[in-house]
């Protein structure tokens, strides 16, 4: 079952066209990202769904469409742009008008707030909270009311490291019980380790979407994926002159000890690397084969 | 109903700026018609003009209480345009409000604005006229009600400037100026043409206040009151249907 069904989702800003004809669907339990350059249409796209922007031509619908948005916005947990909060109140009383809204228990807010490490400073004024804290309060006001859908526009904002990876940890928890997450952002090693499923956006048109590995192997210049290796041995400036000379091998990088070894897809196998190299007289301490990253392969679908 | 009111209150009970101008109004509607009353009172020519004894206090207190509306007014124009400042009016949406809601939570705020107004004003003039030593009287009371209908249209209006407009410093300025300037302009040339011109947006519940010794120095053809009161009745309407249009249409 679809949690979300978007068809043909178009938006213009008076002459700006900001998504053109957007169509994908959400399956139930699934982290799906939504990725793009800045300006791609990521957060236009959310703000339609949450209820926020009007939408110029297309339609969108939640499970089966039958009851009213905003009800169900009641059911989600979002965390759209900037944390948005009253400044005179504390965390807690800010949490007690979403816990209104929302119409669920206000007994809830100190776990949530546990849950983003704010509860010691619960009774502090919102506008004394510094940039990280301030973010982590709009995901615990997400998580408020046990939300079935979440969605998250660039959560890890003005996090530091450790904030980073605590919000991982939540997405991975939450995607653990079941929760549908939709999940944008530009940070793709977040998205490569938390998504199931990927939208790719580019200047509003969907270039690419379905399960992440699937998504990311179609387009244009998918037949010109690149594999990497990455090699070691006792010499490796010999080692980078060797592999230079085996049939296949477009680039090879010297990097400290490691020699990066580049080669087109499919044309060459680590047991053909490591059967070449014994043959020339090395012996490799390591070979790993590189999965090609995310990252790469969006500059490649987004260029 | 209920729920949109309590959103509303834990929005604003611990707001100062609120506060402040809350307590602000209440001094001046007492303050401004207790000097008032101390100057006339005993002033046979200045009691010519206006009275504060029962049962012309009603009036009077109202009349010049619905200056001090101005204070209630940024009252309304901060709390509107304070939630697009901090960019939660479209929060509320985003957790579950309808844009309906949202903006009746608004109505609901400015109409119990408009309420507490005219009790503050409904004490004061009890309170004042019950000083002159006149005995009391509930004759003249009506003007109470007229205060209300003036009160929810000036509010009203407030709410739908801060609607469209969005930050506080430049609707405040249009807003008053509007109020002051614009609408006393527009006033007197439209009355050139027929005394109909009368019947601007905030002037025809204006007018319903108004001192007689005000509408003789402005030289205003005095209309039935039914005429005043129908307008402000058709103004209020459309301008609270206006504040639906606008939020119904706005990408927030």
């Amino acid at each position: 079952m679809n949690v979300l069904t978007i068809s043909g989702i178009t938006k213009h800003y008076k002459r700006v066209t900001a998504l053109k004809n957007v169509s994908f669907s959400v399956p139930e339990g699934a982290v799906y990202g939504i990725l793009g350059p800045n300006g791609s249409g990521k957060t236009t796209l959310l703000g339609i769904v949450t209820g926020v922007l009007r939408v110029s031509g297309g339609t969108y619908q939640f499970f089966d469409g039958a009851r009213p948005l905003h009800e169900l916005r009641k059911e989600m947990g979002v965390l759209l742009e900037t944390p948005n909060f009253y400044p005179y109140l504390s965390a807690y009383q800010n949490l007690l008008i979403v816990a209104r809204i929302k119409g669920c228990d206000p007994a809830g807010i100190p776990d949530v707030l546990q849950r983003v490490d704010l509860l010691a400073r619960q009774h502090d004024m919102f506008r004394t909270y510094s940039l990280g804290m301030k973010q982590r309060l709009a995901i615990a006001s997400a998580l408020l009311g046990n939300p079935r859908i979440v969605i998250l526009d660039e959560p890890t904002n003005g996090l530091d490291p450790e904030g980073i990876s605590e919000i991982r940890r939540i997405i991975q928890q939450l995607a653990a019980e079941g929760k549908t997450i939709l999940l944008a952002s530009h940070l793709l090693d977040e998205v490569e380790k938390v998504c199931t499923h990927v939208a790719i956006l580019r200047k509003g048109v969907l270039l690419a979407e379905g399960e992440i590995h699937e998504a990311l192997s179609r387009g244009e210049k998918a037949a010109s994926e690149v594999t990497t290796m990455e090699l070691e041995a006792d010499d490796p400036e010999q080692l980078a002159r060797v592999v230079k000379g085996l049939a296949g091998v477009t680039e090879v990088q010297l990097s400290g000890r490691v020699a990066m070894l580049s080669c087109r897809a499919g044309t060459l196998t680590p047991q053909e690397v490591n059967r070449y190299c014994f043959d020339n007289g090395i012996v490799l301490g390591r070979l790993a084969t590189k999965p090609k990253g995310l990252e790469s392969k969006f500059l490649e679908l987004t260029k | 109903m209920i729920h949109l009111i309590h959103i509303e209150i834990l929005k604003l009970r611990r707001n100062p700026s609120f506060l402040i101008l809350l307590a602000l109004f209440v001094l001046s509607v007492v303050g401004v018609n207790y000097v008032a009353a101390e100057i006339v009172n005993g002033n046979k020519e200045l009691e010519k003009v206006i009275k504060f004894t029962f049962p012309e206090v009603w009036k009077s207190v109202a009349y010049i209480a619905s200056y001090v509306l101005v204070i209630p007014g940024l009252m309304v124009i901060m709390h509107t345009c304070a939630e697009y400042t901090y960019r939660t009016h479209r929060q509320n949406i985003i957790d579950g409000l309808s844009r309906d809601q949202y903006i009746t939570a608004k109505v609901l705020f400015v109409l119990g604005l408009a309420l507490f107004s005219s009790g503050v004003t409904f004490v004061v003039a009890w309170f004042i006229g019950s000083l002159s030593g006149a005995p009391f009287s509930f004759e003249g009371c009506k003007y109470m009600g007229y205060f209300f209908i003036h009160a929810v249209m000036f509010l009203g209006l407030a709410l739908l400037f801060a609607l469209f407009l969005k930050r506080s410093a430049i609707t405040i300025g249009i807003f008053v100026t509007y109020w002051l300037v614009i609408e006393n302009v527009a006033e007197k040339y439209l009355c050139k043409l027929d005394d109909f011109g009368q019947l601007v947006p905030l002037g025809s519940s204006e007018h319903l206040l108004a001192l007689d010794a005000y509408r003789i120095v402005s030289l205003v053809h005095l209309m039935p009151e039914r005429f005043y009161l129908s307008a402000a009745v058709v103004y209020i309407v459309a301008c609270y249907a206006a504040c639906y249009c606008r939020y119904r249409k706005q990408n927030l």
